[in-house]
């Protein structure tokens, strides 16, 4: 059995000792006797002070020192340990698109790992695996999602708490390429908040961006995308291309083709959904077509005068319409993505030959999650994330406090000895 | 001690210790003690010429000689004393409870005094106030009243609180009243009868008894309480000794001064004292005050 709050004990201690010390210093009535010329002693002493070398009241000083006790180890928490091991390990796999190699990482994840410890995906989310982990790290697919090792640490200190009660310490182990756009601002405020040391295994980024592939269009022959592709040099045939663009509604065989197992980021698929134009419906002298003057994705800013006919559900927008309205959105399916574009391209005009139009189809037309950021890290913030020191021990743990069942029988039983405490206390030193 | 016979050491102590009035009495009986009458007692006081009527035989023949005129002698007349002892017999004069050595002193006393008094020709008597009555033995010289005495007090346990002031107005007729007592009972009311007593010409002795507890209480912290008063019960520990032995002494103090502005003579006796020396320190209290010329 071990205490949560052992100092408690330390003063209980204290306290009895004070207690013990009293007893032979009791405040209490001297022993009656006859004297006839009593009414020649003061009358404003009620009471008097006698010290003895005796104890006074012995079954009054057990009961203080039991009810002293009972509240020190109360308050002290004691918890029956059921066999913790010494250290406990919580792994973050970061399987985002930056990670080069991914039976790479399996092996590490499987030398780290043991029963009893928790591994934690990210990929576009951070989410702790459940089941035998190395079932789990086997299962481990490359995702096109962007990671983020910041999701990674806050489902490891929610982690902690559960770990705390079968490990005496726990070890953090980040297995990711680290690079940029894994990490943000908030990643080393998230980082301090787990107290202890924590080992880094980089993964090797993959070795270059991917290539910008073909884009497959299944389109009219006269579709004004064609010319722009040609103009970008991106036109590819279909059992090549990676980035699928459709005018018309996505089939099946659509959603099939882009969420289906890769393993390797470098393979993921991206289906964009845009819809050709289409004409406007009749509208009466009142009514007023919804316009907007540009379109904006990232950098790139369209400028004409676009009519706005559809809406897209809710998603990461890659492109936005003037006012903020999303113009195009981003949702992960399986393994690759799904872009909805609700830009119109008009059929006349010299909009699709415009620089600004190419540059907007090549942003629509990227990789899931956009061009990845595989600039390696700084070395400052990998000391931060390695940080020193010594592991996180249970009793320091961000999260919950551990309970203890006991604590609550022990100051009950304080309890009802402090309201037995005065009775017994007037009862032995008499009227 | 229940009979005569314990006291007799101290008897024996007394023997020949004598305790004159303290001022001249009137008496019809012949006794030791100066009578305020002229009689014909033998010690020469004064002359004065015969007169008609004057018995014959008192004439000084001698004088009649030297002067050719007849004088006849006077002397002082002795009377006796009677003698009345009241023993406060109130539950505070056994204390200590485990000896009762104030009543057991104010026995002796009591005892020691009757019998110089009855060596002197006096008689004696005995009043010892309860709660029901009074026990009395009247004055008398009668041998067997020391042990009649002695049964009385032998038979009476000091153990309730009563008032000594009714006794003393009951032995208004006595020449000579002797209380023994703590004083600690309604000793307001005994002052102003016992004056009262000797307004009228009688005199009174007031033997204090007091235990050396009660002068000197032992240094173990106690709840003292008053016997004849329960509810009176206070701490008697290191802090409040000091002020109890000082209140308790300047009381003595103010009741000997009130008792001998009042015109009796008041002896503090310890129960631990030995009583003969107790006793001759009551019995000298006071010289005769001298003749009274009629």
């Amino acid at each position: 059995m071990s205490f949560l709050a052992p100092q408690y004990l330390l003063l209980a201690a204290g306290a009895g000792v004070a207690i013990v010390v009293l007893h032979f210093y009791a405040r209490h009535r001297p022993p009656p006797a006859i004297l006839p010329t009593a009414r020649f002693i003061p009358a404003r002493f009620g009471r008097a002070t006698t010290s003895s070398r005796r104890l006074a009241d012995p079954w009054l000083l057990l009961l203080r020192l039991a009810l002293v006790g009972l509240a020190g180890a109360g308050l002290a928490r004691p918890v029956f340990s059921t066999g913790t091991r010494p250290i406990g390990r919580i792994v973050i796999a970061d399987v985002s698109r930056t990670s080069g190699n991914l039976a790479e990482l399996r092996d590490s994840a499987l030398a780290v790992l043991a029963e009893g410890d928790v591994l934690i995906v990210v990929d576009s989310t951070a989410r702790r695996v459940a089941g035998p982990v190395r079932d789990s790290v086997l299962a481990l697919r490359a995702v096109s999602a962007r990671g983020s090792i910041s999701a990674g640490l806050i489902a490891a200190l929610r982690a902690a708490s559960d770990l705390s009660e079968t490990a005496d310490s726990i070890e953090l182990v980040i297995i990711s390429s680290f690079a940029r756009e894994v990490t943000d601002a908030a990643t080393p405020a998230i980082r301090k908040l787990w107290r202890g040391r924590a080992r880094l295994i980089r993964q090797d980024v993959q070795s270059s961006p991917r290539p910008v592939d073909g884009v497959h269009l299944r389109a009219s022959l006269d579709d004004p995308l064609s010319v722009t592709l040609a103009l970008l040099g991106r036109q590819a045939r279909q059992e090549a291309a990676l980035v699928r663009l459709v005018r018309s509604s996505p089939t099946t065989a659509d959603s099939a083709w882009v969420s289906g197992d890769r393993r390797l980021a470098s393979e993921l698929r991206v289906l964009v959904h845009w819809p050709a134009l289409e004409p406007s419906s009749e509208r009466t002298r009142e009514e007023r077509a919804d316009t907007t003057g540009a379109a904006v994705a990232g950098d790139v800013v369209v400028v004409a005068p676009f009519e706005r006919s559809r809406r897209l559900p809710e998603g990461p927008a890659l492109a936005r319409w003037l006012d903020g309205e999303p113009a195009a959105v981003e949702h992960a399916l399986g393994t690759g993505c799904i872009r909805d574009v609700a830009i119109p391209v008009a059929a006349a005009g010299d909009l699709v030959l415009r620089a600004p139009f190419l540059r907007l189809v090549d942003a629509l037309t990227e990789p899931c999650g956009g061009r990845p950021d595989l600039t390696p890290p700084d070395e400052s913030l990998l000391s931060t994330l390695a940080g020193s020191g010594a592991l996180l021990s249970r009793r320091s743990g961000p999260t919950s406090r551990p309970s203890s069942p006991l604590a609550g029988w022990l100051l009950a039983g304080a309890l009802a000895l402090a309201l037995a405490e005065p009775a017994v206390r007037r009862r032995r030193s008499g009227p | 001690m229940g009979s005569a016979t314990d006291y007799g050491v101290l008897f024996d102590a007394l023997r020949g210790v004598h305790w004159p009035a303290r001022r001249p009495v009137v008496g019809t009986a012949a006794g030791r003690h100066h009578s305020r009458l002229r009689g014909v007692a033998p010690e020469l006081s004064e002359y004065r010429p015969y007169r008609q009527g004057d018995d014959a035989r008192r004439i000084d023949w001698k004088l009649l000689a030297r002067s050719d005129r007849a004088y006849i002698r006077l002397a002082d007349d002795r009377s006796i004393v009677p003698t009345t002892l009241i023993v406060d017999a109130s539950a505070s004069m056994a204390f200590p409870t485990v000896t009762r050595a104030k009543w057991s002193q104010a026995s002796r006393l009591a005892l020691g005094l009757a019998a110089i008094a009855l060596a002197d020709g006096d008689p004696v008597g005995l009043l010892v106030p309860t709660r029901g009555n009074t026990l009395t033995l009247e004055a008398r010289t009668r041998r067997g009243v020391l042990a009649e005495m002695a049964r009385m007090l032998s038979a009476v346990p000091p153990a309730e609180s009563t008032s000594l002031a009714p006794a003393v107005r009951r032995s208004r007729r006595t020449a000579r009243l002797v209380v023994l007592s703590d004083f600690l009972v309604d000793e307001d009311s005994l002052l102003r009868d016992a004056r009262e007593h000797i307004a009228a010409g009688g005199e009174v002795h007031a033997v204090h008894v007091v235990a050396r507890e009660e002068l000197e209480p032992s240094s173990r912290a106690v709840m003292a309480t008053d016997p004849e008063n329960p509810l009176v019960t206070r701490p008697l520990v290191d802090a409040t000794r000091g002020e109890y032995v000082s209140a308790f002494a300047a009381w003595r103090d103010a009741l000997a001064r009130a008792w001998r502005s009042a015109g009796a003579s008041y002896t503090l006796v310890e129960a631990e004292e030995p009583p003969e020396r107790a006793i001759r320190r009551i019995t000298a209290t006071g010289a005769p005050s001298g003749a009274v010329r009629v």
